[in-house]
């Protein structure tokens, strides 16, 4: 499923959409970029409050296809500006991560 | 004496930092400026401070063995050493306990350890920039252990600081460090004081070196000198723009 579709299941905003097309596969729920970095797998929808650039990087790295941030945490523009090179989504929400995973888990094996 | 150091430095052992970042160029660099206190503080790892040891000593620069820690709560610490033993056998225990993920050189950028030539001695392929296994309070009783200082770096950080991963400065520190953009914008009095402040360059290129620094007088030329300064709040901060750091030749003013 793309990232765009993810967002419209989900309910939820895409603020940043170079790489919507993206396909998602799987999700990976983690405020700690280290273990991002060593366990989420390829494809995934990165569920977070990290918002910034190191989350981008991270995101790159692990070839994540779209960020979703959590309990409307506020996006910095370096992160905006990271993703659309790096093209992955970022999708907003005021949802927390425990729910939205859920959802996100639901749908994709929908 | 009275020293001008710039304690936080990332030599090209951290993946983030510029290959120039060679221990001899920095400590020319550090020498020209006018600075004769160093620390180097790569990310999880001392490997380069033995090089870097023996650059100073010929420059005449007091050197504290060190490194950049990242606690498992992913907030940074400085942690420095007296000698160049110490800081390796700590380094070790770091190393052992950093989360097991590769680097990919063409995506996290080069980890090398160099020799006096700047000669390419080896590659490391364990990710440096990564948790260590070590919590914010059991990192502290190892420095401890190993007689270091504990300093939390660049609080005024929005990520990887501690203030940023925990909500606030708690328990014992050394030292809180302000980032060179912190001491500049100022305004942290209230969150640091009940420590004592310094700042450094958290230099990744040659010429973020000096860019931030400290002063401080001590009549031992060891870390012991430098840790009776801070208990004593005798230190004094001083903050250089870009047009002065780049500028050739210049020395330090305070």
């Amino acid at each position: 499923m793309t990232a765009k579709k993810l967002a419209a299941a989900l309910g939820i905003k895409i603020v940043q959409p170079v790489g919507e097309d993206n396909d998602i596969t799987c999700g990976y729920t983690s405020d700690l970029l280290s273990d991002v970095m060593a366990n989420a797998a390829e494809g995934c929808a990165f569920i977070t409050i990290q918002a910034h650039l190191n989350t981008v990087a991270v995101s790159s790295l692990v070839g994540a296809g779209a960020i979703i941030v959590c309990n409307n945490y506020p996006i910095t523009d370096d992160m905006i500006e990271a993703a659309k090179r790096e093209n992955i989504a970022i999708l907003h929400t005021e949802k927390n991560q425990f729910t939205v995973s859920h959802l996100v888990h639901e749908i994709l094996k929908g | 004496m009275i020293y001008k150091a710039d304690l936080h430095i990332h030599s090209c052992l951290s993946p983030c930092a510029s290959l120039d970042m060679s221990p001899r160029a920095i400590v020319e660099r550090a020498a020209e400026i006018g600075l004769n206190c160093l620390a180097l503080t790569d990310h999880n790892s001392a490997g380069n401070c033995a090089t870097m040891a023996k650059f100073c000593e010929r420059e005449g620069i007091l050197f504290f063995p060190g490194l950049e820690v990242m606690s498992a709560e992913e907030a940074h610490f400085v942690c420095l050493f007296d000698d160049v033993d110490t800081a390796t056998a700590f380094g070790k225990i770091i190393y052992d306990s950093l989360t097991p993920v590769k680097n990919i050189p063409e995506k996290m950028g080069d980890q090398v350890y160099v020799d006096e030539d700047d000669g390419v001695v080896d590659f490391e392929e364990q990710y440096l920039g990564i948790a260590s296994g070590y919590t914010v309070d059991c990192l502290r009783e190892r420095v401890a252990y190993f007689g270091g200082l504990f300093i939390a770096a660049h609080v005024d950080k929005p990520c990887f600081s501690i203030t940023s991963r925990l909500g606030s400065l708690n328990g014992e520190f050394s030292a809180v460090e302000l980032s060179r953009a912190g001491a500049l914008r100022g305004g942290y009095e209230e969150l640091t004081k009940d420590y004592t402040a310094i700042t450094a360059s958290d230099s990744h290129y040659i010429h973020n070196i000096g860019g931030a620094c400290i002063e401080f007088e001590s009549d031992t030329a060891n870390i012991a000198g430098f840790a009776r300064s801070l208990r004593e709040g005798r230190i004094k901060m001083s903050v250089f723009d870009d047009a002065f750091r780049t500028e050739p030749g210049r020395r330090i003013r305070t």
